[in-house]
């Protein structure tokens, strides 16, 4: 398991030069799509501790589609969408690929599923 | 790379503090140096509604840790960062865990192999868990809290009152004695405004 979509709008470039509020940008090569316990409270809580356009953003390039534009037009009582929300979110991994600090141009990578965050000896 | 006292402790520490978490219904758990993932692993087990996350420096703590989750069927997010240097600072955590390298050491202990990093603590033990304290309060959601095992000579008060002065409490919840030392966890939360 792992990168998950939510994992990702939490993340921010470590990179000195980084603004820490612009989101990473999501290379992916292989993606997985892993079932993960729907919680309806979790998902209405978590949706504001969301960087909703990084997140649009990110499952545009997982081709994650049908999403509220904005939190404001999501609808907790829409069962079906609430549960579309939650397979982009928390469902689909990305295995392989990369995280990108668009200001630097540093592509952290992904393998097994894990980003490698690290910085090198000479950008400390 | 088995579990030891620290770890037997803070896991005795979070199941008496279960209640008090419970209550607060933390959506985000982060452990950092997570090691082996003993930690996260048991709490993931009883706390429910959170997501889970976990990150070490090294990686093949991650990798244990990963075999750690699976055996436990827990699900748990891993990446390999360097403390929350990648993690966005926006009051997202609403429990934040970490057993840091506390023994007091020389300060070239600290980078000489994966596992002195994992116990070598510097000056005063504090070198690793000071770089967490002065960002605490943007990365801690409102009610989130900190928990840490602490050494005696860590110098908890002076913890205490760095904290304090940013608006925190601190207490020890727990405590067991270590050879000649004594062990605690520290439990680190906003003071709520009046």
């Amino acid at each position: 398991a792992n990168m998950i979509l939510l994992t990702h709008n939490m993340m921010v470039s470590p990179m000195k030069e980084a603004s820490k509020s612009v989101p990473l940008k999501i290379e992916a090569e292989e993606v997985q799509e892993l079932e993960k316990e729907f919680n309806l409270d979790f998902l209405v809580n978590i949706i504001d501790r969301l960087d909703w356009a990084g997140f649009l953003e990110a499952a545009a390039i997982l081709n994650q589609q049908g999403l509220p534009s904005s939190t404001e037009e999501i609808d907790k009582t829409n069962e079906e969408s609430m549960r579309k929300l939650h397979h982009a979110l928390m469902e689909v991994d990305v295995v392989t690929g990369a995280l990108v600090c668009t200001e630097t141009g540093r592509r952290f990578p992904i393998a097994g599923g894990i980003p490698n965050m690290l910085l090198n000896q000479d950008e400390l | 790379y088995e579990p030891a006292e620290d770890t037997f402790l803070f896991m005795d520490a979070l199941q008496e503090e279960l209640p008090f978490l419970m209550e607060r219904e933390p959506r985000t758990v982060l452990e950092l140096g997570c090691g082996s993932g003993c930690v996260t692993a048991f709490l993931a087990q009883h706390l429910r509604g959170a997501t889970f996350f976990a990150s070490d420096i090294n990686p093949h703590a991650l990798q244990a840790a990963r075999r750690v989750f699976d055996a436990n069927k827990v699900e748990v997010e891993l990446f390999q960062a360097d403390l929350l240097s990648a993690w966005r600072p926006r009051g997202n955590i609403d429990v934040l865990l970490f057993n840091p390298p506390y023994v007091p050491t020389p300060k070239e202990e600290m980078t000489s192999s994966w596992i002195a990093r994992s116990w070598a603590g510097g000056d005063r033990g504090r070198e690793v868990v000071d770089r967490i304290f002065p960002s605490l309060q943007e990365h801690l959601s409102a009610g989130g809290c900190l928990y840490m095992v602490a050494l005696d000579s860590n110098d908890p008060h002076d913890i205490a009152s760095e904290m304090s002065a940013r608006g925190f409490r601190t207490k020890v919840v727990k405590k067991r004695k270590a050879g000649i030392e004594f062990l605690l966890i520290l439990k680190i939360w906003r003071r709520l405004q009046a």
